[in-house]
């Protein structure tokens, strides 16, 4: 059965608020942009490019402005392209990047299957365990096999995202019912910033 | 048959000169339907024809998403299947310290098996 939009937006809302009230938790930490709701490409325009000037304004260098921008594009697009919908038709969603002194964190929330969260979880798992090594081997697999699916993903969100933070990926599932469960996906950058 | 596609917000600037058979594509590539974007430069491929005469392609990307980086492969390899590894000299510019960029030349001479010609630019304020 069809989880209500009320119930949809109950528990994505409740994991928002958490991650956002842990990112405003310190002195040191300040969340630099943020939007829970549904996202039109107009808005992942707009949100990548103010996160890029912001960056900038902060003194971290290009390279490390680029792979945000990378981050978050192919977050974004995930969300729209796979992010599933409510009953009545909207994507919940949400994201929300916390700026620290040594890194930034980007939370990245869609609502999926609750049948595929294993499946997602061991995805994560396995790219986690691997060397940097073995992710460029397993992206250059994909690369060469290159399938763009009828919704124009190419199967390397994931993967770019790890290569891109050079850190692990975290995740968190929260079943809605049986049907629908919120992912959350959580990438940590670090900083370098301009000499 | 001349190719000119404006840039957009999410996509490149592409121009194709038939006579000179010059491909440019300049800017950053991440649009939702890549296909849709892709498809009208295979076909001026197509259009030019396969004479004696190099296919120059010259690229100076800023940003490329992953699907993009398929689509833009895809093309690539089409380019190969259309007039042969020998016909097709590729210039894969760059700007000063942008090594994902540069890798992802460096991914695309190796699966295509072409020599790309690697330019660091300086970087655009």
């Amino acid at each position: 059965m069809k989880a209500s939009t009320n119930t949809i937006i109950e528990v994505c809302s409740s994991r928002y608020q958490k991650i956002c009230k842990d990112y405003s938790n310190s002195n040191t930490d300040k969340i630099i942009n943020s939007h829970f709701g549904e996202f039109s490409q107009d808005l992942v325009n707009t949100i990548s490019n103010d996160v890029e000037m912001f960056m900038l304004d902060s003194g971290d260098k290009k390279g490390t402005v680029k792979r945000m921008f990378s981050i978050l594009v192919e977050g974004l697009q995930n969300i729209r392209l796979h992010g599933e919908k409510g009953k009545e038709g909207h994507q919940t969603s949400f994201f929300a990047i916390d700026q620290r002194t040594d890194s930034y964190k980007i939370a990245l929330g869609n609502l999926i299957y609750t049948r595929y969260n294993k499946t997602i979880e061991s995805r994560i798992t396995e790219i986690n365990k691997m060397t940097r090594e073995e992710v460029k081997t397993l992206y250059m697999e994909v690369l060469t096999n290159g399938i763009i699916s009828k919704k124009g993903g190419a199967g390397l969100g994931f993967i770019t995202m790890a290569m891109k933070s050079n850190n692990n990926l975290d995740c968190f599932f929260d079943e809605i019912n049986n049907e629908l469960s919120c992912f959350t996906l959580i990438i940590t950058l670090d900083r370098k910033k301009k000499a | 048959m001349n190719l000119l596609i404006e840039q957009g917000k999410n996509t490149p600037k592409v121009s194709g000169d038939s006579t000179s058979r010059t491909l440019v594509m300049e800017g950053s590539s991440f649009p939702e339907n890549v296909r849709k974007f892709y498809n009208p430069i295979n076909d001026w491929l197509d259009s030019i024809g396969n004479t004696k005469s190099t296919v120059n392609i010259d690229c100076k990307f800023y940003y490329l998403a992953s699907s993009s980086i398929i689509a833009l492969l895809k093309t690539l390899k089409y380019a190969e299947k259309l007039f042969g590894n020998a016909k097709i000299s590729i210039k894969w510019r760059y700007e000063e310290d942008d090594d994902d960029i540069r890798k992802i030349g460096e991914d695309f001479s190796h699966l295509l098996g072409i020599e790309f010609e690697f330019i660091e630019e300086p970087e655009e304020v």
